[in-house]
């Protein structure tokens, strides 16, 4: 995978827009694989996640256009198409939806991810922000973020209280969101 | 529920980007985010910062054939297709500077700011009136669904509205009749799904009662608009 600074990708994403099949080519090779990580870890089955990376990139190539690199990063934005994308997957199948082992916080916050080829500032910063979170809720944003899961679901699986959990991903929300101003 | 207080905005945008606002809140919130830039806004502001969540993630290489599918998918060729009004911003292509690049993109996109997540389109007549707020989306069902509310559209007597899928070069293809009052769910098929997700826009064109009998729009197009990727 080569790696791409961000304002390198936005203009690979613009030459997209206008149909360049080179550039779009160039914005897979760069961005494939952590997208294709992104997808795994929501999807867990290698062939989803497949088909949803698959069905992101088409997206990307006709939607290149409404990119605006004012708004958004582009890793964000096509993390957001892939992200939409595999939660559809996900609901239509609820037996993909469980919690597992792989769903321990810590496993995703692993050393590994250090040395990742987009670790920007702003990703850096997330991870402290995200380390400054009390545990429970920290652990309830990440099963709903990767998950997908709606409260109730949450409680359900965490077997705590409905209000409990609404107060953790509140809480750890604001928190986070007020410690990356601060950033 | 007070709308106004930022608190509020920020607590259901962060909700809705996180996929745990659903239902009938849900479908409130995208309305409201359809007539609002500072709710859109503040979505776009979660979405940037949960999408670092994305980048934690270890990198993975996909296989070369998930690549080869996409190239299929999209035909393969190396020849652009032709996109509306992109012809005489070809030659604006050969300058490699962003500056340039982003202005041909911005003019021959339709589209406002965007955010992330499902599609919004506001129906708008000539005077800029809003006729209906649509949404698409995936439905309880699992499958898209086409969520349409009625904002202020006037009925006409003895004629119905019939919402249309405009693809880039091709035929309108129908999306169903709209509702005169309140909401309605539209079924999408899958011909219709492949225009709405690759940005075709809308048009709302005035009909027999029951519809077009022709398939084709054969009354005046009163409201257009356009699905925004939220």
């Amino acid at each position: 995978m080569t790696s791409r600074t961000p304002s390198e990708l936005a203009e690979l994403l613009a030459r997209t827009a206008l149909r360049d099949k080179g550039a779009y080519e160039a914005l897979y090779r760069a961005t494939a694989a952590k997208l294709f990580g992104f997808a795994l870890r929501i999807l867990k089955r290698r062939e989803l996640a497949e088909d949803c990376l698959q069905e992101a990139f088409v997206s990307v190539w006709y939607r290149a256009g409404d990119y605006r690199s004012d708004r958004a990063q582009p890793f964000t934005w096509r993390a957001a198409i892939v992200r939409n994308r595999a939660l559809d997957m996900l609901r239509a199948s609820p037996a993909q939806r469980e919690i597992g082992v792989e769903d321990d916080l810590e496993s995703w916050q692993s050393g590994a991810n250090a040395h990742a080829p987009e670790a920007t500032e702003d990703a850096q910063a997330l991870r402290r922000c995200l380390d400054g979170l009390p545990a429970p809720h920290r652990q309830a944003i990440a099963l709903s973020y990767f998950r997908g899961l709606a409260h109730a679901e949450l409680a359900q699986n965490l077997a705590e209280p409905l209000g409990t959990v609404k107060t953790w991903i509140r809480k750890g929300l604001m928190q986070l969101k007020r410690c990356l101003e601060q950033a | 529920m007070r709308y106004d207080q930022p608190q509020t905005r920020e607590a259901l945008a962060a909700e809705y980007v996180m996929g745990s606002l659903r239902g009938p809140a849900r479908r409130r919130f995208e309305r409201l985010m359809a007539k609002r830039a500072d709710w859109r806004d503040e979505v776009e502001l979660w979405s940037t910062q949960l999408a670092g969540l994305a980048a934690t993630v270890p990198a993975v290489e996909p296989p070369p054939a998930v690549w080869q599918r996409i190239e299929s998918r999209l035909g393969g060729s190396r020849t652009p297709a032709p996109v509306r009004g992109l012809r005489w911003w070809k030659t604006l292509a050969a300058v490699t500077s962003i500056a340039s690049i982003a202005l041909a993109v911005a003019l021959v996109s339709l589209t406002e700011e965007p955010a992330v997540g499902p599609q919004v389109s506001v129906l708008k007549d000539p005077q800029a009136r809003t006729g209906w707020v649509v949404t698409y989306a995936t439905g309880k069902s699992g499958r898209p669904e086409l969520r349409v509310v009625v904002e202020s559209a006037a009925a006409i007597a003895d004629r119905a509205f019939e919402l249309w899928a405009l693809p880039a070069g091709a035929a309108p293809v129908s999306l169903g009749l709209l509702p005169a009052q309140g909401e309605a769910i539209l079924a999408v098929s899958s011909q219709a799904r492949t225009l709405l997700e690759r940005g075709a826009g809308l048009a709302v064109s005035v009909e027999p009662p029951g519809g077009s009998p022709t398939g084709q729009p054969t009354g005046p197009v009163v409201y257009q608009g356009k699905l925004i990727a939220l």
